[in-house]
């Protein structure tokens, strides 16, 4: 089988009463199965729609909130041929713009959706000339099998066509898009399989968005490749009801779950004795971990607070990847032990703990890289972590010159391999993989990537006393919250408005509930300075890392700061 | 209501003004999420992530729940 469109009609034929997803949502024990055969039949009818519609590889964009919903249509989706671009429903205040921003870069054909908002902001319209189908409506129906017998599967398609645009960040300015295609899917979900020992009898669970790369190809479409069955939540879900995650996992003896540090911080912090009671983890083989910096602070509590209940302490699976990639580049063996590399810390004196990610798997290749002279680095170095192999997408869809920056990396000496760079820093000992910082200013805050320029860009518009390109966001390592990153703001203030410290904390304000509102993120320190203060190069470009490294170390003049001390003194 | 949101985003309550704004105080959707389900599990009401950012303080939030046909005949927080 070369594609998904082949796996699932397989599985339909071969297994047609297998579960192949189970959906939990809300406080009803009882989850919602979907077997292969309904599966199949729902998207192949859903597909002869899209075919109908003209959309063999055309792109559809797919914002569904059901988790059930996404699943149908993303499979119908492959199945009629189109490009499926897997997006998060916006937030209210910027869901207008983000959407059409996606919509003209990605020149979506037909949207996918199953929420009013949508449809109120007129994606169903005309003018957006395109298909736009309502799963709400579409799954009512009681003619799915009619219509999956109509369907007829498109010609061979290309190993190498795109299936799935991947946004991983940026959405002002040029949004990315990664381009994965039929290959990479099939290649990736082998290396999972290696990896972390996927059989038929695995039993998965995960709270992770399905149309990020964790939860897409991990959760989604790895258990459809091995044949076993998945069952998914909400992740909304799991940060308001964290108990529920580890209660499936012990009542239905499942063996594999994970998602991004957070989550297992969530989760040790949050559930009590009582909603432990008669708990038992000891099925779970494989607790997955990536997408954000793993920490040890928080591997240890939640082995503190889990063991007694069965958690196995090699359970614990930190891993390394990026949607460039698919998703897995580097992985443990099941059942190693974490290992842990000490080393003096790069931005705070002491020393910094990092958690290894594991090794690479199949025809996966890692080269840690000196960025000056392109050279692979002596094992123990830092550099620059540089990918290859079958799992590395195509590039950024539309963008030759990003694609060729970021995806044709070769090394010096070397034009026979090409090579994804990845923006990260990391070495390897021991043949494992240590993540050590990141060349690129992107923020991770709960295992999500945000763009410093999109944050900037929100923030900006929030007061009427902000410079118009007057901002700087970054991420800063809270040691005393134990490491987790928070995200910093400094802005420059209009010059008239430097007389005025009665409007700061309205500048403030405006400026948390703006970057709130567009992102659900939280400013952990908004930092108001001069006009001009922000440090630039002679073109007057922003020097974001240089703007972080005079935070960290305290060299930036807040306004009111000087004021204040004076106050004190007197 | 203090008393709750205190709690989810692990500050004194006593240091929670009702007219601050959530935003002011640090909230995010993850600790959203967490106050919405704390106000579930003490009113019985369904809060939409949107309603913290529609009615951004306590007092604001408060008064709109007030309002709300699931508290109708029992005491307002």
């Amino acid at each position: 089988m070369r594609n998904f469109s082949e796996i699932l009609i397989e599985r339909s034929v071969s297994q047609p009463g297998t579960t192949a997803y189970r959906f939990f949502a809300g406080a009803n024990p009882m989850p919602e199965a979907l077997t292969y055969r309904a599966l199949w039949e729902k998207a192949a009818s859903l597909a002869q729609v899209l075919q109908a519609g003209g959309m063999r590889d055309q792109r559809v964009l797919l914002v569904c909130k059901s988790q059930k919903n996404f699943v149908v249509a993303f499979y119908a989706c492959l199945l009629a041929g189109a490009i499926v671009v897997p997006t998060a429903l916006p937030r209210r205040q910027v869901l207008q713009s983000r959407l059409q921003l996606l919509m003209d870069d990605a020149g979506v054909g037909a949207v996918i959706c199953d929420a009013d908002e949508m449809l109120q902001a007129g994606f169903g319209r005309p003018e957006h000339s395109g298909l736009c189908i309502d799963m709400r409506v579409f799954m009512q129906r009681d003619d799915h099998a009619q219509g999956a017998a109509r369907f007829v599967p498109p010609a061979a398609i290309d190993d190498d066509a795109v299936a799935l645009l991947q946004y991983t960040s940026g959405s002002t300015g040029k949004p990315k898009g990664v381009m994965i295609s039929h290959r990479n899917l099939m290649r990736n979900c082998a290396v999972i399989q290696d990896a972390m020992e996927v059989t038929s009898s695995t039993s998965a669970l995960f709270a992770l968005p399905l149309f990020h790369d964790m939860g897409l190809i991990g959760g989604m479409l790895q258990p459809m490749y091995s044949g076993c069955t998945v069952n998914l939540m909400p992740p909304a879900e799991f940060v308001q009801y964290p108990e529920r995650w580890l209660r499936i996992m012990s009542t239905y003896r499942l063996t594999v779950s994970g998602g991004p540090n957070f989550m297992y911080e969530l989760a040790a912090r949050a559930v009590d004795d009582r909603q432990c009671e008669g708990l038992d983890l000891s099925a779970w083989r494989v607790a997955c971990c990536g997408a954000e910096p793993i920490r040890p602070e928080t591997v240890a509590r939640f082995r503190e607070r889990f063991g007694p209940f069965g958690f196995r302490p090699d359970a614990f699976y930190p891993c390394y990847g990026l949607a460039e990639s698919t998703l897995f580049v580097t992985g443990p063996r099941v059942g190693d032990a974490t290992v842990v590399a000490e080393r003096p810390g790069q931005e705070r004196p002491g020393v910094e703990r990092t958690i290894g990610c594991g090794k690479v798997w199949r025809d996966t290749r890692v080269e840690i890289v000196d960025q000056a002279s392109l050279r692979p680095l002596p094992e123990g170095e830092v550099g620059e972590i540089w990918v290859a192999g079958g799992s590395v997408a195509k590039g950024y869809w539309m963008q030759p010159e990003r694609t060729a920056e970021t995806f044709e990396a070769r090394l010096a000496g070397d034009d026979a391999t090409r090579f994804l760079r990845t923006g990260d820093l990391g070495f390897v000992e021991d043949g494992n993989l240590f993540v050590t910082g990141r060349l690129k200013d992107l923020i991770i805050l709960y295992g999500k990537k945000y763009t410093p320029h999109d944050l900037e860009f929100e923030a900006e518009r929030s007061h009427q006393a902000l410079r118009q390109s007057g901002c700087a966001a970054f991420g800063a390592a809270d040691v005393s919250a134990g490491g987790a990153e928070r995200l910093v703001l400094v802005c420059e203030v209009n010059r008239e408005w430097l007389r005025r410290p009665d409007a700061w904390d309205e500048v403030t304000n405006a400026i948390r509930a703006s970057v709130g509102g567009a992102f659900g993120v939280q400013v952990d320190d908004v930092v108001l300075i001069k006009p001009g203060a922000l440090p630039r190069t002679s073109s007057g470009k922003l020097r974001r890392q240089q703007c972080r490294s005079d935070y960290l170390e305290g060299r930036i003049e807040r306004l009111g700061a000087a004021q204040e001390l004076a106050e004190c003194e007197q | 209501m203090k008393a709750m949101l205190a709690e989810v985003m692990n500050v004194e309550a006593n240091d929670i003004s009702s007219t601050a704004t959530f935003a002011q105080l640090g909230m995010d959707s993850l600790t959203g999420l967490r106050f919405a389900r704390k106000i579930k599990d003490a009113f019985g009401i369904e809060i939409e992530l949107e309603w913290i950012f529609d009615y951004p303080t306590i007092e604001q939030l408060a008064g709109y729940l007030d309002t709300h046909p699931a508290l109708q005949g029992r005491a307002a927080a």
